[in-house]
């Protein structure tokens, strides 16, 4: 039987660069930190990218770490860095969703509270994946991407008339579609005023 | 107060409205985060309790903290990298009897560049697959040379001849560069294949996943591919295009098939030629622009020439091979030409 290790013990001996210290710490809190990060980034692919970074990060800063400090609170604050490095990219990957939306939706005071807006980017989404093909392409080259026109129809050998032209079909279909789901949207508003009742 | 932490339980949770979407993303965006902020998220942190989590894979992760801190590769000193190198360096041969995976390592004594290189080296009618230090892999084509830095983990740049097929580990700060001289593919994470004959006009990138930059010489961005486009490149011309293709068959030499799509006897000619390590020579001009539709796998050369001339109005012979002054004989060559008398039955 192995005695375990006291959790003041692990860091010790991480200090001092023992491995299997190090991987106790790993089996101890690589969850934790994979749920905290999935809970704010919503994706298995870069929570686990989080857990490694933040594990590659202790193994290389591990002479600095000051022991008489809990170290739950301490991985706490790497993983914050972390997560918050991924969620300032992905909005900014997710930038156009909002724009489509504001383009398509007038949002209110009351439909800023209250509609599911998890649902709504996702849809925005869905929507955009079922346009035809070469509007689809040309939309995530435009607003996802953030390429001028001009530049879009070099690379696809068409004239920037013909890019302007998708495009804007493309966004009126996507409209089209919101206004249609927006009872779907709804959803969140329902549920929430069923809870209040209760 | 209680707003945001109303907010973050139902961010936390995935159902939230807009307004509590755009107030979270404003505390992330914040350069300082808020001590409330932080306050309630170490909250949230702390009543994590140990329940069991879809799509956590403890393992998994566990192996790639420890390849990229090179626990496995124990010790220091020269010997034992160039051991651990080898040993990573797995080859397989997809056709029997040949053998000629060479690795080697060179360094010179340049005093400030990072100097040691890695090479993979795939000779005529053979396919290679191949491991990267940082857990990307892929498969190199015949008579194809894939070079690399020693230090590949933080500086991850391969230089290719030839033809290559990548599966590329994600790592946002290390991104990956292929660069053949022409052009240089800028990659995330995503597998695609690239084709750079010294030898070709044409220069290929085609995108099965994810999505990939192309460069030009002079590090201009000429293209962004989304999965399913062919980038192609014509070296003399120095015109470049993107068309819609099934990366799908076209990648799917690294499985041993040779799919032929509507391919140019001529283009197809070159493929064989390399796949088979043969000479192949067309003789009349008509059959070269003959459009031809077909899938091997594994199949022999010969086997591969009687199923073509099956199928298209040709006729094939092998030359005679010479013996030459050294006393060994010449590589093996193949004649194509069109069968007059079958024309009208295709």
């Amino acid at each position: 039987m192995v005695k375990s290790r006291s959790e003041k013990e692990l860091v010790d001996g991480l200090k001092q660069g023992d491995k299997k210290a190090f991987q106790s710490l790993f089996d101890q809190y690589a969850k934790r930190i994979f749920v905290f990060a999935k809970g704010y980034l919503k994706s298995n692919e870069e929570a686990e990218e989080v857990v490694q970074d933040v594990f590659i990060k202790v193994w290389n800063v591990r002479e600095a770490i000051n022991t008489e400090l809990s170290f739950k609170s301490y991985l706490f604050k790497i993983t914050f860095n972390r997560i918050r490095e991924f969620f300032v990219k992905q909005s900014r990957e997710n930038y156009y969703k909002h724009e489509i939306l504001d383009y398509a939706i007038e949002f209110d005071n009351r439909t800023e509270e209250s509609i599911d807006y998890k649902s709504l980017l996702d849809l925005v989404e869905k929507y955009i994946d079922q346009l035809p093909p070469r509007q689809k392409e040309i939309i995530l080259l435009s607003k996802k991407k953030g390429i001028p026109s001009k530049e879009i129809a070099v690379l696809l050998d068409i004239s920037s008339r013909t890019v302007e032209k998708h495009l804007s079909e493309a966004l009126k279909q996507l409209k089209k579609e919101l206004t249609e789901d927006h009872i779907a949207g709804l959803l969140f508003y329902h549920l929430f005023l069923d809870q209040k009742k209760k | 107060m209680e707003n945001l932490k109303k907010a973050l339980k139902n961010f936390f949770r995935g159902k939230y409205s807009r307004e509590e979407y755009f107030s979270i993303q404003n505390e992330f965006d914040k350069e300082q985060a808020d001590e409330d902020f932080l306050f309630e998220l170490e909250q949230q942190w702390d009543a994590i309790t140990d329940e069991p989590v879809e799509g956590f894979h403890k393992q998994t992760i566990w192996n790639s903290v420890s390849s990229k801190l090179e626990f496995r590769q124990s010790g220091t000193g020269k010997t034992v990298h160039f051991f651990a190198l080898l040993q990573r360096a797995a080859a397989i041969l997809f056709i029997p009897l040949a053998i000629g995976f060479l690795i080697y390592f060179y360094a010179t004594n340049s005093t400030e560049q990072e100097a040691a290189w890695a090479e993979i080296i795939c000779p005529p009618g053979v396919r290679t697959q191949f491991h990267l230090p940082d857990g990307s892999t892929g498969v190199l084509n015949s008579e194809s040379t894939l070079k690399y830095a020693v230090n590949f983990n933080s500086n991850r740049i391969v230089h290719l001849q030839g033809e290559a097929y990548f599966e590329v580990v994600k790592d946002k700060k290390h991104p990956f560069d292929v660069v053949t001289g022409a052009i240089t593919v800028q990659v995330l994470g995503t597998s695609f294949s690239v084709l750079a004959y010294p030898d070709q006009d044409r220069e290929k990138v085609v995108l099965k996943t994810g999505s990939v930059r192309v460069l030009d010489d002079n590090n201009q961005a000429v293209a962004s591919l989304l999965p399913d486009q062919q980038f192609v490149l014509e070296k003399t011309e120095r015109k470049y295009f993107t068309e819609r293709v099934n990366a799908a068959a076209l990648v799917s030499w690294i499985d041993g098939k040779l799919v032929i799509q509507n391919e140019r006897f001529e283009d197809l000619a070159v493929r064989l030629s390399r796949w088979y390590h043969v000479e192949i020579e067309i003789k009349d001009q008509k059959l070269k622009d003959y459009k031809y539709y077909g899938t091997f796998e594994n199949e022999s050369l010969d086997d591969v020439l009687r199923l073509i001339a099956l199928t298209a109005p040709i006729k094939y012979k092998e030359v005679d091979r010479k013996k030459l002054a050294d006393g060994t004989f010449s590589n093996r060559k193949i004649v194509l030409e069109i069968d007059e008398r079958r024309m009208s039955d295709f």
